[in-house]
């Protein structure tokens, strides 16, 4: 049964789906397109190979991951409320699946999207890693590894994100203000963050900023996608 | 003969299996009561036509029957089962609303290949029998068709799966008279293979005439009358007195279920009509005359749903 739901929350996700994956493709694309055609390099270094691969993996990277916060809250903030405004979710509410079964089937498309976008970003990352050794070489600035926990603060971000806009739809009928609301969420949890720092004399900046933005982005967007699972569940779908 | 005023919690009708009962089921919307403690008891097999002018109620008691809205008070069982969303009793309900919001982006095909895992008895068969029965274009759009194709394929999906129940609420509503003829005849045709119990609530009286056993009037959230169509045009009865010069009724029936006085002619629709009543009117007024005619059921649910709408007004 929950294939079923699957297949066809697929189907009338289709175009978000596919736009999820057509992007990812497009964010390497574009940073190769600028990397190989755009880019005068001074340094001849940086016209080899591995160094370029590695520019075209990073770039590609934090486009990425921006596209992927972006289109998630699309998802999200759609994910319940497509089937109010054209009203099907009155025909699916006479069906046997019951609402868990529905909630777990969105789930899997949400999350499944969403983890298969940070999965090929956090692939890209690590590959460039192993090209490091060469970008060392050349006179290029940023030479680090990845950073687990930056990449954690970014998943934590598009999580809070994902839970705004899932919080809001659960009870919304058009899909403009969950998504606005997700949008808003990382910036409000931000200025909480900020305001709290400054009141209780916190660090902000550094490894531990990071570390307090990842755990409460991660926490609070945790927090409302259960939130928004609750009220689906609970809600007479007419 | 069936009473609506049975006691609470007795069984109206003993020692049968009933498919739906409902006792005190109320559902308010702000101050407005949509469902005033209906009463409600439908016998295994029996198909029950649910009569009503639009706002009577009748949307929002089968709402509630599916489950879809909650109720507000009363107790519901549907095939021995009281957990209304208990996805058991789905299997077992086939339900055709008045409006179909079938998924629009899918084809009929799309449907019926994302419907038929959901059922457990979902009859590909049958399914197939139908789509060539109603004519149904497998590789169209939903959103491409006409509303009585949409109506078709939403008795093809109620129908597939051999449900128990088949609800019905106004499925013909807004369907020109030939799919509304092909719609009707579908439901009779499945009715008579099986022995499903059908609750079909509609304002077109013909309709509902045609596939029911027994029929109820509801009004103002009221179930207010109910039996066979044969029993009610025995029972109720229009009765035409004509009054002696300067004379106005006296003493009008507890029966009544509508009246009115034109000059020196008084009618009235009273239910529980018997010659015994027609004497005491008689007795009570001395007319010039005073006739009965019989009524259809046309004239019977007309006369039920303006004698309360006059109550109404008149009441304080």
């Amino acid at each position: 049964m929950i294939r079923t739901l699957i297949q066809k929350d697929l189907g009338l996700l289709k175009q978000y789906v596919v736009g999820s994956i057509a992007v990812t493709i497009v964010c390497y694309l574009a940073t190769a397109i600028g990397v190989v055609w755009l880019t005068d390099y001074q340094d001849e270094s940086m016209q080899s190979l591995p160094v370029r691969t590695f520019l075209i993996l990073r770039g590609g990277h934090n486009l990425g991951f921006a596209a992927t916060a972006l289109l998630s809250v699309m998802l999200a903030g759609s994910i319940f409320t497509l089937e109010r405004a054209d009203r099907s979710a009155e025909f699916l509410a006479c069906l046997p699946p019951r609402r868990y079964q529905h909630l777990i089937s969105k789930f899997v498309v949400l999350f499944g999207t969403t983890a298969f976008m940070i999965f090929v970003h956090v692939a890209m990352t690590l590959i460039s890693d192993l090209l490091l050794p060469y970008v060392r070489a050349t006179t290029y600035p940023f030479t680090d590894g990845t950073q687990f926990s930056s990449v954690l603060m970014l998943i934590g971000i598009t999580m809070s994100m994902i839970g705004g806009a899932l919080a809001v739809s659960a009870w919304q009928s058009s899909n403009g203000f969950p998504i606005l609301c997700g949008l808003l969420t990382p910036l409000m949890l931000g200025a909480l963050i900020k305001v709290a720092g400054y009141l209780l004399e916190l660090p902000l900046n550094g490894e531990e900023g990071l570390n307090r933005l990842m755990v409460t982005t991660l926490a609070v967007g945790s927090f409302l996608t259960f939130c928004g699972a609750y009220w689906y569940v609970e809600r007479s779908e007419p | 003969m069936t009473s609506l005023l049975s006691s609470p919690g007795a069984p109206i009708f003993e020692g049968e299996a009933t498919a739906i009962s409902v006792r005190g089921l109320t559902k308010r919307y702000g101050k407005q009561l949509a469902c005033n403690s209906v009463d409600l008891e439908i016998r295994v097999g029996k198909t029950f036509g649910l009569l009503g002018p639009n706002g009577a109620g009748k949307s929002s008691l089968i709402r509630m029957l599916m489950g879809l809205i909650p109720k507000d008070a009363g107790d519901v069982s549907i095939l021995d089962c009281k957990e209304l969303y208990a996805s058991e009793l789905r299997q077992k309900i086939g339900y055709v609303p008045e409006l179909h919001y079938i998924y629009r982006w899918m084809t009929i095909q799309q449907v019926l290949r994302f419907v038929s895992p959901l059922y457990e008895h979902w009859d590909t068969d049958l399914a197939d029998s139908l789509v060539d029965k109603f004519q149904l274009p497998r590789s169209k759009r939903v959103s491409a068709l006409s509303k009585g194709m949409t109506a078709k394929l939403g008795l093809l999906i109620a129908l597939a799966h051999h449900p128990q129940l088949l609800i019905l609420d106004e499925p013909t509503s807004g369907l020109d008279p030939v799919i509304r003829e092909d719609f009707l005849e579908s439901v009779l045709q499945s009715h008579a293979r099986s022995d499903r119990t059908i609750l079909f609530s509609s304002h077109h009286v013909d309709d509902v005439e045609r596939v029911s056993d027994e029929v109820g009037i509801m009004v103002q959230g009221r179930l207010v009358v109910r039996g066979s169509v044969d029993e009610l045009r025995g029972r109720i009865k229009r009765i035409r007195v004509v009054l002696q010069d300067g004379r106005l009724p006296n003493r009008v029936p507890s029966s009544t279920l509508h009246q009115k006085l034109a000059r020196r002619e008084w009618t009235l629709t009273v239910d529980h009509f018997s010659v015994d009543l027609l004497r005491q009117i008689e007795v009570d007024n001395d007319p010039v005359s005073a006739e009965v005619f019989d009524l259809n059921l046309e004239e019977i649910f007309k006369d039920v749903v303006r004698g309360l709408d006059a109550r109404t007004e008149s009441a304080p």
